[in-house]
């Protein structure tokens, strides 16, 4: 049987050395008997030689305790444990964490969207931006000097 | 748990070597086997169940032993220890350097004879 196994099926096991434990101090005991003792001595002392019952079981079990894991575990409850402790410095801690995280998302979010991501079309170094200015004349006199005329013409560009 | 002074811990593996070397003649149950390894030994050792139950899990993890629910003489009900194929073997490299390792005891004890 794995560890990881162990793990899950720790009560079971636990009650099954238990049992097996029991039944030691009951072969013993038996055997005490028939050396002359009387039962209720022979129990007592079949008991008192086994010890502390609860610390056999407990080091039975560590000899497959998935150590790794259950020591992260234990640290990551002690972890929870302080920070509830102090919830003052929790609530800086975890704000200090949002605003960094958050700002840094926002940022990374418009430098992928403008820098990083090429833009959605076949040969897109090719694409060029036009726009129109009237010139000032335009501006300032009225009516339109030559109507009709297009202020940007294809012929003032070159890519 | 009573502690003796007067007791004196084996050497690590010492314990595992000795369940193995007694399960190599036939299965036996907790008991039978800390029984047996103080007979044979005449009483010089005592098995504390503290350190028996321990060694027998960390045998049943490295795969040197199988458990499994049985029946005892007395037709009670026990977990009865039996070795496997890997455990023989670890027995045989286990006896080899234990063998070494009194050799060099007993050199280094010895009176020096010049």
């Amino acid at each position: 049987m794995t560890r990881i196994g162990r793990l899950f099926r720790r009560r079971q096991l636990d009650s099954e050395l238990a049992e097996e434990l029991a039944a030691h101090i009951e072969e013993m005991a038996d055997d005490l008997v028939e050396s002359g003792m009387s039962r209720e001595e022979a129990l007592h002392t079949a008991r008192a030689h086994f010890g502390n019952r609860t610390a056999l079981l407990e080091q039975s079990r560590e000899v497959w305790s998935f150590l790794p894991l259950e020591t992260l575990l234990r640290d990551l409850r002690i972890g929870a444990r302080a920070l509830r402790r102090t919830p003052m410095f929790t609530a800086v801690a975890i704000a200090t964490l949002a605003l960094g995280i958050g700002a840094n998302t926002a940022i990374f979010s418009l430098i992928d969207a403008v820098m990083l991501r090429p833009l959605p079309f076949p040969e897109a170094h090719r694409i060029v931006m036009l726009w129109e200015r009237p010139p000032k004349e335009l501006l300032t006199a009225s009516p339109l000097k030559n109507p009709g005329q297009n202020p940007v013409s294809p012929e003032n560009f070159a890519t | 748990m009573i502690t003796n002074e007067e007791k004196r811990s084996l050497f690590p593996g010492a314990l595992e070597m000795m369940v193995l070397q007694t399960l190599r003649r036939g299965a036996l149950h907790g008991y039978a086997i800390a029984r047996h390894i103080q007979q044979r030994s005449d009483d010089l050792l005592e098995i504390e169940e503290g350190t028996l139950y321990p060694a027998l899990q960390r045998l049943l993890r490295e795969g040197w032993v199988e458990a499994e629910w049985g029946l005892s003489d007395r037709n009670r009900k026990v977990r009865i220890y039996k070795i496997t194929a890997a455990g023989r073997k670890q027995l045989q490299r286990e006896l080899s350097s234990f063998d070494r390792m009194l050799a060099g005891i007993a050199r280094v004890m010895r009176p020096q004879e010049s």
